[in-house]
């Protein structure tokens, strides 16, 4: 194969004649003749889309040209359609005797180095989101839903202040808008999940609701609408005089979705109904109470180590490899995020006598080397923000953006 | 087999002319649909200038898929292409960069554009902050010194 140049004025096909008014000098030591800017937006918006989410920070101080593409929807369309979407991470903050929840993203810093130099960017939120702190959050592509809420310490423990209101954050402009609002009030110790197209939110409400429909309400994200409708999954039993937290746990596994009280339930979608886990899977219940998430199909826990959880022996087995963490501390607060196959996990460390704290995360890549067998590799990890002590809720989400 | 191959000729904006195989103009849709509706033997791209061209051509040969007897060894595997590509690309300015990007948008050749736009993303990723950036993609900042203090500022966590 071949190909012949042939330029008219004395000039070689091999040395294609300078048309550009440049200095002539090396590739190396050239200055750019033309910038950037000379490209149409599509074609920079095309450049932009291919950059990780985490630098848009970064790129909208550039110029203001960057930042209206960066803030511009057709950037996620672009994303998408170049299949360069991300699971970004969404850190949700509280801390005791502060009525505020707070909302961070994930960003990277200016001076970094290969393992290092993540941070967090808090997201704006309208005051009147303010007053409900303490929210139950679950994502929905590149939305977070913001359930409920309550202001748990502000009022005494028998009158708790509970809320139906649910909003939405749109993660790609960071906007928020008010979604349809719940039928039942709930805090943040409900449990919400997407299954199925809808998300499932139980629990966190008065107690009077327990083992009626309306511990459980489902939104239906296609035509935004609540309903009750499902059999209460009845995993608190009648006044349960001892229990201090009525917590609810919920996740989807193997296409069925699981809810955890004092005892477990899972609802599957064929028979429409609820089935008592009884003594079967009880380790998964176990994990449930810990700090957990589920990622490509397996459930992971945090007990003591990493675990992850055998179906088919009910039994948590521990991931191997993963090395290099500080040692955890039982009181740290910890969560734990798919992102997108891959495990963020975060915690908090009190330090200097609780004068400060500080929130880390890291990222561990995972590989399930046969049945019975996942190894896991920390990739990085980092001290993210430097905080006040007392933290009081870390919670976590992933979003598609 | 050599004689069989259907040559056509391509004339940039400064009339640099450049004889190619059929299959390599066809990696372009533009030049395609070009070369079916008007069967000249010579095609002139007025957006395009022989500089630009050439590493067009360049590209397209590299690239053209090619269909020979018996897989000869003209047909470039993945990993060599790829190799090949990262070449390409290292040996470039970023003016050229632009350039091809507007080249391979105007003559619509996917791959060429996927692969430059690339570049420039991997260029941003590797600059530690926005001044950098500015620096190395030639931009000035539009932003008044108040502007920029803001919205470096911005979304910040105050503590401390």
């Amino acid at each position: 194969m071949s190909s012949k140049a042939r330029s008219p004025p004395a000039t070689s096909g091999n040395d294609p004649p300078q048309n550009k008014k440049t200095k002539p000098s090396s590739p190396e030591t050239e200055q750019t003749s033309i910038s950037i800017s000379s490209l149409p937006d599509d074609l920079l918006l095309n450049c932009l889309a291919r950059v990780s989410r985490l630098y848009y920070h970064i790129l909208s101080r550039v110029s203001k040209r960057f930042r209206s593409i960066i803030a511009s929807p057709e950037l996620y369309a672009t994303r998408s359609r170049l299949n360069r979407t991300e699971k970004c991470l969404y850190l949700y903050l509280s801390f005791r005797r502060d009525p505020e929840a707070y909302l961070f993203t994930l960003t990277r810093l200016p001076s970094r180095n290969e393992s290092c130099g993540y941070s967090l960017e808090t997201v704006p939120s309208p005051k009147s989101l303010l007053h409900a702190e303490s929210s139950t959050l679950v994502a929905v592509g590149s939305d977070i839903y913001k359930i409920g809420g309550g202001h748990n310490f502000k009022c005494k423990f028998w009158k708790r202040d509970y809320s139906s209101s649910v909003s939405v954050l749109d993660c790609r402009t960071h906007t928020w808008r008010q979604a349809p609002s719940m039928g039942v009030e709930r805090d943040s110790s409900s449990t919400a999940t997407l299954f199925d197209g809808k998300i499932y939110v139980g629990g966190g409400c008065d107690e009077k609701y327990f083992s009626t429909l309306k511990f459980m309400e489902v939104f239906d994200l296609e035509t935004q609408t609540w309903g009750f409708g499902l059999r209460d999954p009845c995993v608190f039993r009648w006044s349960e005089d001892y229990r201090v937290k009525p917590f609810v746990k919920s996740f989807v596994l193997e296409g069925k979705l699981y809810i955890f009280g004092d005892n477990g339930s899972v609802y599957n979608p064929e028979d429409n109904r609820w089935w008592d886990l009884g003594w079967d899977n009880v380790r998964m219940s176990w994990a449930a109470r810990e700090c957990h998430c589920v990622i490509d199909h397996v459930l992971y826990c945090w007990d003591k180590t990493f675990k992850w959880y055998d179906f088919k022996t009910d039994i948590l087995k521990e991931v191997n490899g993963i090395e290099g963490l500080p040692d955890l501390g039982e009181k740290c607060k910890k969560a734990m995020v798919d992102l997108g196959g891959k495990m963020g996990f975060l915690w908090n460390e009190d330090l200097d006598n609780g004068e400060y704290c500080r929130i880390w995360c890291a990222e561990i890549r995972l590989e399930k080397r046969s049945a019975d067998e996942i190894w896991g590799k920390v990739e990085w990890f980092d001290s993210l923000l430097r905080t006040y002590p007392s933290c009081s809720m870390l919670d976590v989400v992933s979003v598609s953006v | 087999m050599e004689n069989e191959k259907k040559m056509i000729t391509l004339k940039s904006s400064d009339d640099v002319t450049f004889e190619v195989e059929e299959a390599v103009v066809l990696e372009s849709q533009f030049l395609s649909h070009l070369v079916q509706d008007c069967p000249a033997p010579e095609h002139k791209i007025k957006e395009v200038t022989g500089k630009i061209l050439s590493k067009v051509v360049e590209y397209c040969e590299k690239h053209v898929v090619v269909v020979v007897d018996g897989g000869d060894s003209s047909s470039s595997s993945g990993d060599d292409l790829k190799k090949w590509d990262d070449k390409f690309i290292k040996e470039m300015d970023l003016s050229t960069v632009y350039d091809l990007i507007a080249a391979a948008n105007y003559l619509n050749i996917q791959a060429l554009l996927d692969l430059m736009c690339q570049r420039v993303a991997d260029v941003i990723t590797a600059c530690k902050d926005h001044k950098e950036i500015r620096e190395t993609l030639g931009i000035v900042s539009d932003y008044t010194a108040e502007e920029e203090a803001e919205v470096l500022k911005e979304n910040e966590w105050a503590f401390d």
